[in-house]
């Protein structure tokens, strides 16, 4: 298995450039596997890409963003692989961006995009430790299985003898190298050990700091009575008051905060929609303000945080809070506004559809401090649950994204992580009847 | 607002809450307005008379009920605040690039192939819906009508005949129209034991609470601006809207005797033949569901709860006995939605994306007994297809998630490749009949469904009608 990572960098376009980088990019938009000049089907390790024009946060600036799903873990190598694949692309599209230099050394360029990487808030991968190539051959070799199984004449209470045949017909076919079970590299299984105690026990303790805070409104008067110390008293009161001095700071912005009433206009959901449902799968680019202050800057990146804690550890099987259909999502932070990718399968519509029926809450929390959205309770209830209301602030905060690309446009996550339960159930010894009859429903 | 009032009971057109079974015959008008003046005289003069939801068990003659696109809503002077108001789909129609591609109108179902509906077809105003009991009587009634029609320059530009087969079969020979959401708050609701088919008003109708416990956005306008003071409010606003539905209207031409001959090239037999049909529509042709009767059709006379009370996931989760990718169980998946393990949720989740189907068939079937082997061999009489209509309150959420997300999604639940059977336009698709040891993959199924006209309407209430015509 392969860890995958993602890669975004965000550069100011030339003032007076954006017409002219806008018609680089329709070139591409065509055809982004194989135009000619930023070929994205020229890496083999790229699943899904996209440049994206943003505007900044002054009138008239624009803002070119990359970003990217890859295999592999280091950004930097990837950012040299794709410069060593097409430099002359990279020319062409970012000599329309401020302090690009089409003329400095390879290492230069590399060194500046580097300085313009943007760390994810949160970050979701549905197709986990599935490399390109993994993905790719999975799927010939389920073909491959499925014809033969369409071959054989197995009797019900045969299971065992089909299975048997199946792995004898791989044995002794090219497909032979998906007899061995793979995992990842022992260096990055007891990397992602610690990292998960680490953000856990990072996780747990703010929960616990929280919690003893709002406990305290019984706990102190308790604590008096019983005669302790003052200095735990007045610890424990200070963190209370201050909890609770939060607490009531959010609930009442969340009551006076503005929500956007706004309709979708004909054009935006005619222009949006004129890219969309060509293949299985879609995309979204979605920018927001995030709501004014302090206050709300901290918020929405803890929420954010704990939301990529989540995505990391627990939500790790190819669902995202019960959404079966999100191949690579992310959140970044870009001059006091969250902007958010995503790439999934099925219509817009499904996708929205899935966050407020499965997953509002997360959702809530990850959006509840950006501007105009739906009015929230606590940070996490109300807002995504508001259907309507919900779809329209999502539909009208979403951008054009001017060159998407994916490696599969018509491979579902779920076909994906079912494939790669069939190869593993080749190594496996599947000695019972219920794990046999399992195996062979997933063909 | 979760019950129709004495007002709403008068105002509701019947077509969208009753399927009119004592009217067997019907007539769909396809109608361009020339005179917008002479129309909304009309509609002022007919509005009283439109079949409504208080009289549909009332009325023998006249039934009739009349709904109206985008185009026709503007040139009959319908304000442009009202206008722009309406859900963007059906602002823009059915015939959009992107909307082609949700609805599978690509290929040979593409709008440019369309007798009607479509952008190079002439534009539609409104659809008169004509129902009677008998052909007599309806050549009488719509003589009546298009007299009227005549005089106010409502030009016919399409006359389309519906007639219903023996036990309400559709053209492949099975019984259809069985699926039907019961509406809360109802007498059907109260006088059912099973709570899984129960969805909320507003899910079909305008004004009323739907299934995520709000109101669907409608054409609202201020007091001052009803002048006539006929449009019920929405709060301080009068609501064009309310009591008004979306319609989907799409004539779908059905190729019986391909769609029976595929069936017989894949089996030995004509029991086998009849049981892969079976499999793929999801139901027997008696109208048995397969994952309660799996081994046979019973042909017995069932009753409503044998027919629809049933689910999947106690019995079925694995498809062994009705198929995943049967036409019936991706068109409502009822308690089995993979995405959650609890039969509520996924009922609730799956209440949130129904229809009210209103559709009839038409052509003259080959066989007067509906039987297989005589529809597969006998020769067509004439085109027989189905004239699809439903209703719904957000055609996005609605019909067009059932038809992209369920039906036509070739990865529906973890398929593979595998598309509605029936309705999917595309000939390379797979269908697999889950069962031990292993499924059944049947390749390259052939398109047996043909899209070959369509619009999108909205029928308003019988006060916006009013409205309408004294704007």
């Amino acid at each position: 298995m392969t860890p995958q990572n993602q890669l975004a960098f965000v550069i100011a376009i030339k003032e007076g450039d954006h017409d002219a980088l806008q018609k680089v990019l329709d070139q591409i938009a065509i055809d982004p596997a194989g135009n000619t000049i930023f070929p994205f089907a020229a890496s083999t390790t790229t699943h899904f890409a996209r440049w994206v024009v943003i505007p900044g946060t002054e009138e008239g600036h624009y803002l070119l963003v990359f970003s990217s799903n890859f295999d592999g873990q280091s950004r930097r190598k990837h950012l040299e692989e794709w410069f060593s694949v097409n430099e002359s692309g990279f020319d062409t599209i970012l000599s329309h961006c401020v302090g690009y230099d089409t003329g400095a050394t390879t290492q230069k360029k590399v060194r500046l995009l580097q300085t313009k990487f943007k760390s994810p808030a949160a970050f979701y991968i549905g197709t986990r430790g599935h490399s390109l190539e993994d993905i790719d051959r999975d799927f010939k070799l389920r073909d491959f299985i499925r014809d033969f199984v369409d071959t054989q004449n197995f009797k019900v209470g045969e299971e065992k003898q089909l299975i048997d045949a199946v792995k004898q017909k791989v044995k002794d076919s090219e497909f032979n190298w998906a007899m061995k079970s793979s995992s990842y590299p022992l260096g990055y299984r007891i990397k992602k050990f610690f990292q998960k105690w680490y953000d856990f026990i990072r996780l747990g303790l703010i929960a616990i700091i929280v919690a003893i805070g709002l406990a305290g409104l019984v706990g102190v008067p308790l604590l008096f009575q019983l005669g302790v110390h003052a200095a735990w008293l007045i610890g424990w009161s200070v963190l209370t008051i201050w909890c609770y001095y939060l607490l009531l700071t959010l609930r009442k912005k969340e009551k006076t905060d503005g929500v956007s009433h706004e309709r979708i206009s004909i054009e935006r959901a005619h222009a949006l929609g004129a890219v969309e449902d060509i293949y299985l799968q879609n995309q979204m680019t979605h920018l927001v303000t995030i709501k004014p202050g302090q206050f709300r800057a901290v918020l929405s990146r803890l929420a954010l945080w704990g939301i990529y804690v989540l995505a990391k550890h627990v939500f790790n099987k190819g669902t995202l809070g019960g959404i079966p259909s999100i191949h690579f999502a992310r959140w970044v932070i870009v001059d006091k506004r969250l902007l958010f990718f995503s790439n999934f399968d099925a219509s817009w519509m499904n996708y929205l559809g899935d966050f407020i029926d499965k997953a509002s809450l997360g959702l809530t929390a990850a959006w509840s401090s950006t501007m105009g959205f739906p009015k929230t309770r606590f940070l996490a209830f109300g807002g995504a649950t508001m259907a309507d209301r919900f779809k329209r602030w999502a539909r009208n905060l979403q951008i054009p994204t001017q060159v998407w690309y994916s490696a599969y446009p018509n491979y579902s996550v779920e076909n994906i992580n079912n494939n790669a339960k069939i190869r593993q159930g080749l190594s496996a010894s599947l000695n019972t009847d219920k794990k046999r009859k399992e195996w062979l429903a997933r063909l | 607002m979760n019950l129709f009032s004495y007002h709403d009971h008068k105002d509701i057109q019947g077509l969208v809450l009753f399927g009119y079974a004592h009217a067997p015959f019907a007539k769909y008008l396809l109608l361009e307005f020339n005179d917008p003046a002479g129309t909304k005289n009309w509609l002022n003069d007919v509005a009283d008379n439109i079949t409504r939801k208080s009289k549909v068990f009332d009325v023998e003659r006249d039934v009739f009920n009349i709904a109206f696109t985008y185009d026709g809503f503007k040139k009959l002077g319908l304000p442009a605040k009202v206008l722009e108001q309406f859900d963007h789909e059906f602002v823009e129609g059915i015939d959009t690039d992107h909307r082609n591609r949700v609805l599978g109108d690509v290929g040979s179902n593409a709008p440019q192939h369309w007798r009607w509906g479509g952008r190079h077809n002439d534009s539609i105003d409104g659809v008169l819906c004509v129902f009677a009991r008998n052909e007599a009587e309806l050549e009488e009634d719509i003589s009546k009508l298009k007299d009227q029609l005549g005089k106010v320059g409502v030009r016919v530009i399409e006359e389309l005949d519906a007639l219903t087969l023996p036990d309400h079969k559709e053209h492949f020979g099975f019984r259809d129209g069985i699926s039907e959401p019961i509406l809360a708050g109802t007498v059907k609701h109260k006088s059912s034991s099973k709570t899984a088919n129960v969805v909320r008003l507003g899910e079909f109708v305008l004004g009323f609470e739907n299934e995520y416990n709000e109101i669907n956005t409608s054409p609202i306008l201020l007091q001052s601006e009803d002048k006539t003071d006929v449009l019920p409010y929405r709060e301080t606003y009068k609501d064009f809207g309310r009591n008004g539905s979306y319609m989907v209207f799409r004539q779908l031409k059905q190729d019986v005797p391909a769609f029976w001959k595929y069936m017989e090239k894949q089996t030995s037999d004509t029991e086998e033949m009849i049981k892969l049909a079976s499999k793929m529509v999801g139901r027997w042709p008696s109208g048995a569901p397969m994952t309660s009767y799996p081994d046979g059709d019973p042909d017995t006379d069932l009753d409503g709860d044998q027919l629809d009370g049933f689910g999947y996931r106690v019995d079925d989760l694995d498809g062994h006995k009705c198929p995943i990718g049967s036409h019936l169980r991706r068109s409502n998946p009822r308690d089995a939605l993979k995405d959650t393990d609890d039969a509520d949720e996924s009922n609730m989740l799956v209440n949130r994306h129904r229809i009210l189907r209103r559709g009839r068939v038409y052509g003259k079937p080959s066989s007067a007994t509906m039987d297989p082997t005589e529809l597969k061999n006998n020769p067509e009489i004439e085109e027989t297809g189905l004239h699809f209509i439903c209703f719904n309150g957000n055609l996005a959420t609605q019909f067009e998630f059932v038809q992209h997300s369920w039906l036509n999604r070739s990865t529906f639940q973890g398929l593979y490749n595998s598309p509605d059977p029936l309705m999917d336009p595309r000939e390379d698709k797979d269908f697999a009949v889950e069962g031990c040891p292993v499924s059944k993959r049947y390749r390259n199924i052939p398109q047996f469904v043909h899209t070959v006209g369509g619009a999108y309407f909205f029928m308003p209430g019988i006060r916006a009608i009013k409205y309408l015509a004294n704007v």
